[in-house]
């Protein structure tokens, strides 16, 4: 677990808008599916993305198409399928946006069955 | 002339302008000589074959222009899938990836967000869920 995304770990099952809003990294709350939940303010100033234009929509297909890929939505997918999702990795996005190095911790919270993906600007 | 031609040419026009590639350069100052220079090598290529479709269809009807735009929106889109894979490969591999090719998927997909102006959005939602299949491999 990347050490930025440790401190919110003990609450993701009860994280509210404003606390996830109050993080200085990106957090997006999915679905099995991929269909975002909850999309921080953070990761909507960092991907230029509106939250209500966000929400919604499938985070791979829709919102961040630089991740619909065997590296990402592989790892999500399979993750998925194990019940078991815990993962970082280095990444860029370029996908109408200026290039951006990011980490990725891809997480599933088995307290609550929840699926996150946390991003922080390298 | 059409005027989607003019607005063609006025979009051929804007990256022609040095300022286009020099704002994406400046971002990244750990360029070398030789990268810049492949990389505005590349990039006019990009904006060249825009040229082309903007000289052969000038007196086109717009049925033609309209598919010349969408074949382009997919050699474009297919190109920066080619570039997203690699580039990020590499980072999840090595944790670094290309510069020339990270620049230039930011290019591409710039120029796709332009031309994406004259294709109507129920048509270009059917393209971008072609192309999901093929980024994932899935069609």
């Amino acid at each position: 677990m990347e050490d930025f995304a440790k401190g919110i770990l003990y609450n993701l099952g009860y994280l509210s808008r404003d606390q996830a809003d109050a993080a200085q990294f990106g957090i997006v709350k999915v679905d099995d599916q991929g269909q975002i939940l909850l999309y921080n303010r953070y990761e909507s100033e960092l991907a230029g993305v509106p939250v209500a234009s966000a929400e919604g929509k499938n985070f791979f297909t829709q919102v961040a198409i630089c991740t619909n890929n065997r590296l990402f939505f592989g790892k999500f997918k399979d993750g998925v399928a194990s019940g078991h999702l815990d993962v970082s990795f280095n990444y860029v996005f370029t996908y109408k946006m200026k290039p951006t190095n990011v980490i990725i911790q891809l997480y599933r919270d088995q307290a609550s069955s929840t699926n996150w993906i946390f991003v922080k600007k390298k | 002339m059409l005027p989607i031609i003019h607005s063609l040419k006025a979009l051929y026009d804007k990256y022609r302008d040095p300022s286009v590639i020099q704002n994406l350069i400046a971002d990244n100052p750990e360029l070398t000589e030789k990268q810049v220079l492949q990389l505005k090598y590349n990039t006019k290529l990009k904006n060249r074959a825009l040229g082309a479709i903007i000289s052969i269809h000038k007196d086109s009807d717009i049925e033609e222009i309209n598919s010349a735009i969408r074949n382009f929106w997919f050699e474009l889109r297919t190109e920066w899938i080619r570039h997203n894979m690699i580039n990020n490969y590499n980072m999840v591999m090595n944790g670094t990836a290309d510069p020339v090719s990270v620049m230039q998927s930011a290019f591409i997909s710039g120029m796709i967000g332009e031309l994406e102006v004259f294709i109507p959005e129920d048509e270009l939602e059917k393209m971008h869920n072609i192309m999901v299949k093929v980024q994932y491999g899935d069609i």
